[in-house]
């Protein structure tokens, strides 16, 4: 069955991949339909199998065939070739080789597009294999061309205004199947995969004809024609699948659209000089211009990992959105226990200009006062002498240690900085401390230093009227550069858990560092399994492994789910959920999709759930549509806070209102004990 | 202040063995002390009798914040842990677990008292010696940490693990030359022998225990923060020889108490404020140790359980001179109606003793005895007082720390205890005691009933 599967399943998905989603179901409902015609099947078929065959020859594994474009371009091509020909011998044959051909077509396609563009390669293999087989056949008098005999029409039963006829009979032109029933088919497909999608199909296809028709003058034409299946995908890749869903995406579907008609027209040209159709030229080429020009410019909205349809996507990136700000600049606070902000950044006194993005840190006592006495002495400060701990993991680029410590309310204005050490960060920028104490600096240029490495002690040199930390982030090795914002992560400000932040003044702030004991419980390792019972109405096992990921990331799953975890500075986290999104896996995510490794009690955090936590699913899909329009309409909010040691108490709060509560409690040894989502009971087996 | 007009005297010369700190006696000096946070002592004593403890809340949570801070600022992941031998009135508990302490404890009997408070399992501390079996149970079923004294006690624990089917985490303690004399070898297992190890061995061979911690307490009243600096270095060092070796994780290090209150011991001449580092200077040391001799990014808990250094200068005792007396050596001594049997730390320190009015006169040594008719009964024997007329009352302080768990009912009823609270309000937190308290567990056989013929 395995074996079986791990070839059917890629295959039906490379038929769904055609309508931009993965779906194995809607995949062998394509197949189905190809099949209606029978020359039609027969020949993607055959010349999908032939690429198997091929690939199988040069000993590529099975993983390889998981990437969709090796197995829809041979199968376009061969749609193609049997919506021309009459199915036997000959024909067979010559399916066989055109789906090699069209395999070593991709290979090297694929190879030129990634590599010099770093578009995928769509179906430019599709349109350059078929034309040049259309064209070789010209020759083949020993093929028999289908259309010289009777075939089965197929159409529905009642006559369609034409505009609508139009739209169904382009969609089924995409698969050569140029009827309005399968057409039907096809826009009710996807319509259950997607909305989006769908929306786009119909923008695409009606912005495409009717622009047409006003340059040709002739709606009915317009209507009729089938290359306008090229407007409706350009419309649906752009809009959707290589562009994060939003209103601005929609705009340039719209505008691909338009682009596409010219070029329909323009390619037409040559192409039906040679008794050719255009394929899906128009499609790739104004789907590839506009997307190498928004990926050169660095434009924010290009999906960087489709997700099986749009609204998984956008769903997953404005998740990532609210619970991950920012992942690539980030520091810890650089000591122990609670400091006070003193300046952030664009400070009142000195955290101006270039140097704006800058935070200080003092010591704070109940009445706000950051010395005892009279602080006349450096002594009096809180601060002064307080160890100073490393915020990043880095290398040491440059220390001073050798300037005095100025009297309490004076300043040196020669050496700004003071003693400092800078840090660079591998992740590609630097990070300043200044302000040490004399001779207390305890790293030297050169070494390489851990986050949480004691540094040296906080002090009052350089510009400094009282002992204080001053923390910045910079792009260059040299003093003086200037600042660019960063983030500051894993800290408590009150009992509040922030797992990133940017401090506010006034602030009072401790950093948090992970306990190690829940650490341990927590990091889940490879082959771990955990074993629950889940009470739901009836009785139901569940049983999870820990695996890893190709890319390294870690999972766990119940053979139906993937919930991907990881722990990033304190903070244990649930990141998505992949898919069969009914597994009960869903109640562990849902009910504690971070987890700060703190034990102590009374401590309360914040984070975001995806709207798939949303359980009437006609709602949720709506949300997910009416969200591609304005990103910050619809949001889960998530409120936890540690019941007691180890008892994670949360509260969803959902669009509209609906609060579930759900408590999560870890367990003794490793991984968690129980879980309450909803009512809902999943308890871990004794072991 | 106005001081009262005091009579000129001439005071004869007595030429004492010379020292660089002088004599000490200034004859006019004396200290007077009319009131605690803001309360007479007049009404303390009207209302609540002589002798009298009395707490003061306002010292006791900014001790205890001073001493906190000092060790988070310079690391940062710190539990205290409150050492409930020190002081286990539920009142003062109540107001350390209120600041986050959890519970250290060394008895089954504290560890009840613990629990009765409220205190979870899970945030007591398990010490001592002695640890009944049945103690031990009750302590793994709710999740106390215990830490082991001896190999004893490794195998009680394996059999109550056992019993129960759980997997218990345990630490061990260990005892260590840090320099410090004498050397508390007693407790736990002695490292530089090789019997920590062996510990350790032995728990892994078990496989029912898992040793997540390490406790070590070096002694009492160390006036020598470099030693808890040797303590640290040479925890930490075993710490990841028992990680590398064994495969055991160590989240915590336990290190103990021992922190020195500004109290004056016995014996030594310069007064406490010289020769008491500040808790600052401790820190500095335990924590720098920690920072250089750890893995960077390894944080284990650093778990403190400081008694003494928090509740002691909390702590007042009132008490009222009932007569006077002029020994054979020409000394003058007075009778107190508080003697050792409620201030056991009067065997090692010489108070602060301050008086509640103005006295007009010279001051001279003095002894003061207690109550007992015994002859150890002294509070002090070499204080510097100016002649009291009966009824002054004394104030002497520092005594929160272990007096009132280490009193005993001898002769007589053990007084009350009045909590002061931020607010200044006064609260009796311990009733006097009374012959009910004393004779409620006795049992007379009826053919003993005490009957008279008249």
């Amino acid at each position: 069955m395995g074996g079986v599967k791990s070839y059917l399943f890629p295959l039906l998905r490379s038929y769904s991949a055609l309508l931009f989603n993965s779906s194995v179901w809607g995949g062998a409902l394509l197949l189905f339909l190809t099949f209606l015609n029978p020359n039609l099947g027969i020949g993607g078929f055959i010349s999908v199998f032939s690429a198997y065959l091929f690939a199988h020859l040069l000993g590529l594994k099975r993983d390889f065939f998981r990437i969709d474009y090796y197995i829809y371009n041979p199968l376009l091509v061969g749609l193609s070739l049997g919506y021309l020909f009459k199915v036997n011998v000959v024909s067979l044959l010559f399916f066989f080789v055109s789906g090699i051909l069209s395999f070593l077509l991709t290979y090297i396609l694929y190879g030129l597009f990634s590599y010099y563009l770093r578009l995928p390669v769509l179906s430019v293999p599709f349109v350059v294999g078929s034309s040049l087989l259309y064209l070789s056949s010209l020759k083949f008098s020993n093929l028999f061309v289908i259309n010289l005999y009777p075939k089965l029409h197929l159409s529905l039963p009642f006559q369609l205004p034409l505009f609508i006829d139009g739209y169904l009979k382009s969609l089924g032109a995409v698969f050569f199947l140029s009827n309005n029933f399968a057409g039907l088919v096809i826009a009710l497909l996807i319509f259950l995969t997607s909305r989006i999608l769908f929306f786009l199909s119909v923008v695409g296809y009606y912005t495409g004809t009717l622009f047409q028709a006003l340059l040709t003058g002739s709606f009915s034409q317009a209507f009729s024609d089938l290359s306008a299946f090229n407007y409706l995908l350009t419309s649906m890749a752009v809009g959707g699948v290589f562009l994060i869903p939003s209103l601005r995406s929609y705009k340039f579907a719209l505008l691909s659209s338009l682009i596409a008609v010219p070029l329909t027209f323009g390619a037409k040209v040559f192409w039906e000089s040679y008794g050719l159709p255009v394929f899906a030229f128009p499609f790739n080429f104004s789907v590839h211009m506009l997307l190498y020009t928004l990926i050169t410019i660095g434009y924010y909205g290009v999906v960087s990992f489709y997700r099986g349809t749009p609204e998984r996507t956008l769903d997953y990136y404005l998740t990532y959105l609210r619970r991950f700000p920012s992942v690539d600049r980030t520091v810890s606070l650089p000591f122990s226990g609670p400091w006070t902000v003193w300046q952030s950044f664009e400070g009142p006194w000195t955290h101006k200009g270039l140097w704006k993005y800058a935070v200080d840190f003092v010591i704070t006592d109940e009445k706000g006062k950051t010395y005892k006495g009279g602080g006349y002495y450096l002594t009096d400060y809180y601060a002064f002498g307080k160890p100073v701990l490393s915020p990043v993991s880095g290398d040491v680029v440059s220390v001073v240690s050798d300037l005095p410590d100025n009297p309490p309310g004076e300043a040196d204005k020669e050496n700004n900085w003071g003693n400092y050490v800078l840090l660079y960060d591998r992740r590609g920028f630097y990070v300043l401390l200044c302000h040490f104490k004399q001779y207390s600096i305890k790293v030297k240029p050169g070494q390489f230093v851990e986050k949480g490495t004691l540094l040296g002690l906080c002090g009052n040199s350089g510009y400094s009227p009282q002992p204080h930390i001053h923390l910045h982030v910079q792009l260059y090795p040299y003093l003086g550069a200037p600042t660019v914002p960063f983030f500051v992560s894993s800290y408590l400000s009150g009992n509040k858990f922030f797992d990133f932040g940017v401090p506010k003044e006034g602030e009072l702030l401790e950093p948090v560092f992970p306990e190690k004991s829940l650490l341990k419980k927590l990091n889940l390792l490879i082959d771990q399994e955990m074993t629950f019972t889940l009470f739901n109405n009836e009785k139901e096992l569940l049983k999870t492994v820990v695996k890893m990921a190709p890319d390294g990331t870690f999972y766990i799953t119940d053979g139906r789910a993937k919930l991907y975890f990881g722990i990033r500075n304190s903070t244990f986290y649930f990141y998505h959920l992949e898919g069969d999104t009914s597994s009960p896996l869903k109640y562990l995510f849902f009910s504690a999709p971070k987890v700060p490794l703190i034990s102590r009690g009374k401590v309360k955090w914040e984070d975001y759930l995806p709207l798939l936590s949303i359980s009437s699913p006609l709602k949720r899909e709506l949300y997910l549509f009416l969200s591609s329009f304005n990103h910050s309409f619809f949001k889960v909010k998530v409120n936890s806070h540690f019941k007691k040691e180890g008892l994670i108490a949360s509260t969803l709060k959902f669009p509209g209102g609906k609060e579930v509560s759900s408590f999560v409690k870890i367990a003794p040894d490793f991984g968690f004990e129980e879980v309450i989502y909803d009512n809902r009971l999943i308890m871990r087996r004794k072991r | 202040m106005k001081r009262p007009y005091e009579k000129p005297v001439i005071n004869k010369l007595k030429v004492n063995f010379m020292n660089k700190f002088g004599t000490g006696t200034f004859s006019l000096s004396k200290k007077v002390r009319k009131e605690i946070e803001g309360v007479p002592v007049e009404k303390l004593v009207e209302e609540f009798g002589s002798p009298l403890f009395v707490f003061s809340e306002k010292r006791l949570r900014q001790k205890f914040r001073e001493v906190k801070n000092a060790f988070t600022l310079r690391y940062p992941n710190v539990e205290f842990s409150w050492s409930y031998k020190t002081n286990y009135l539920d009142a003062i508990c109540a107001i350390l677990h209120s600041e986050g302490e959890t519970a250290e404890v060394v008895s089954e009997f504290e560890y009840e008292k613990a629990r009765r408070l409220g205190v979870p399992g899970n945030k007591i501390i398990y010490n001592g010696p002695y640890k009944p079996i049945s103690s031990l149970k009750t302590a793994v079923e709710e999740g106390a940490r215990i830490n082991i004294d001896h190999f004893e006690e490794i195998s009680d624990l394996e059999e109550v693990a056992k019993e129960l089917g759980v997997k218990v985490k345990v630490g061990i303690r260990l005892n260590m030359d840090t320099g410090i004399k004498p050397q508390w070898s007693r407790f736990g297992f002695n490292l530089e022998s090789g019997q920590a190890l062996d510990a350790v061995k032995r728990i892994a061979a078990g496989g029912v225990l898992e040793l997540c911690g390490l406790h070590c307490h070096i002694g009492t009243f160390i006036l020598d923060p470099s030693a808890y600096e040797k303590e640290v270095k040479k925890l930490v060092d075993f710490a990841y020889k028992v990680e590398d070796e064994f495969g055991f994780k160590i989240e915590y290090l336990d290190i103990g108490g021992g922190f020195p209150s500004k109290n004056r011991l016995r014996g030594v001449y310069l007064p406490p404020d010289v020769a008491v580092p500040s808790i600052d200077e401790f820190a500095e040391k335990i924590c720098g140790a920690l920072l250089s001799s750890l893995r960077p990014g390894d944080y284990p808990k650093l778990i403190l359980e400081s008694g003494r250094a928090i509740v002691d200068e909390a702590g007042f005792l009132i008490t009222t001179v009932h007569a006077s007396k002029r020994m054979p050596d020409g000394r003058r001594a007075y009778i107190l109606d508080a003697g050792v049997n409620v201030l056991f730390t009067a065997f090692w320190y010489h108070f602060n003793i301050e008086i509640d009015r103005e006295v007009v006169g010279p001051s001279e040594p003095c002894i003061l005895y207690g109550p007992l008719c015994m002859n150890i009964d002294v509070v002090d024997d070499d204080v510097n007082l100016p002649p009291l007329p009966r009824g002054t009352k004394l104030i002497i302080s520092p005594v929160g720390a272990y007096n009132v768990t280490q009193w005993m009912q001898f002769i007589r009823y053990r007084p009350g205890v009045v909590l002061i609270g931020e607010n200044g309000s006064v609260e009796l937190i311990r009733e006097a005691e009374d012959l009910s308290d004393i004779v409620r567990r006795e049992k007379l056989p009826e053919r003993l009933k005490v009957k008279w013929e008249e």
